[in-house]
């Protein structure tokens, strides 16, 4: 066991714990560390491969900006965007092929997750070996790969890129 | 100043609260509307962000920037926010299992669809 690969799940195990609880007691604060780091060493073999990324303060810089940027912007555009399709019921559904250079799983997994949760684009399934997401959108804008691409995965793969991908250790 | 960054919250977390009645009417509206199973996805995505994720975070502005719970509101607060990171990264994931199935067995309308690029995406 290794207590520095258990750090990064403890400490988001004792965020959690005290945004939840509301409040910086004693009390809180020795039960919160007490369970987060029971939890951390329990699950850190399952969410940590590579301990030197998941203690990365870039890293968690560029998720902040990333959830910044898709939670404002990336949302509210979707949204305004696909409301009208979605009333007036006049839509030009297909499902496309997006082809992505992010190899990691959880790089896939937050591109997938970030898809399906814009409204108008929904990840229907994944090819993890092509490195091929197939996504249903409700209003097909593009036909060529690399227009495609531009469309859905561009934007997200950039912060995406920097958040989990790179950086492996030999 | 202080009481000024509270209003502002205040204010915010109504916005999203009641943008989020809006949002869910237009989801709802759009279930009945779209013609299949994969296309009605699209309004639910809209109902889960929209019309769940955004007013929980407009709850928990609301109750940081008012005292109308006392002291309690803290807890209430920090409950909303971390209920909607929850529901950010779990709805995906029912929307995937659910959108992979029906595309395996077929339960959509193919004749709708001006493209797809997958091939062998349906096995039966």
């Amino acid at each position: 066991m290794n207590p520095a690969k258990a750090l990064g799940p403890a400490i988001l195990t004792f965020i959690a714990y005290i945004v939840f609880s509301g409040s910086v007691s004693g009390y809180d604060l020795i039960t919160g560390a007490a369970i987060a780091a029971v939890t951390g060493v329990l699950v850190s073999d399952f969410l940590v491969t590579d301990t030197r990324k998941s203690l990365d303060i870039r890293r968690l810089g560029w998720l902040i900006a990333y959830a910044f940027y898709y939670l404002t912007v990336a949302e509210l555009k979707s949204h305004l965007s696909f409301a009208p399709k979605v009333l007036s019921g006049r839509i030009r559904p297909g499902v496309v092929a997006v082809r992505t250079p992010l190899k990691t799983e959880y790089g896939m997994v937050t591109l997938a997750n970030s898809i399906t949760n814009t409204p108008g684009t929904a990840t229907v399934d994944i090819d993890p070996e092509k490195q091929v997401l197939y996504v249903h959108w409700l209003w097909v804008g593009a036909e060529d790969e690399e227009e495609i691409r531009e469309k859905i995965a561009k934007p997200f793969e950039r912060f995406i890129k920097h958040i989990f991908e790179g950086g492996e250790q030999a | 100043m202080i009481e000024d960054i509270t209003a502002i919250a205040a204010w915010a977390g109504l916005a999203l609260f009641v943008g989020g009645a809006v949002w869910d009417l237009i989801a709802a509206i759009g279930m009945n509307r779209l013609p299949d199973f994969l296309s009605r996805l699209h309004a639910a995505t809209i109902g889960v962000i929209g019309g769940a994720f955004y007013p929980l975070i407009g709850i928990s502005l609301i109750l940081l920037g008012t005292d109308i719970m006392g002291e309690y509101r803290y807890i209430a607060a920090g409950s909303a926010a971390l209920t909607a990171f929850l529901v950010l990264l779990l709805a995906p994931a029912g929307s995937h299992a659910l959108a992979r199935a029906a595309r395996k067995k077929g339960l959509y309308r193919k004749d709708i669809l001006v493209i797809d690029q997958q091939e062998g995406g349906e096995t039966e």
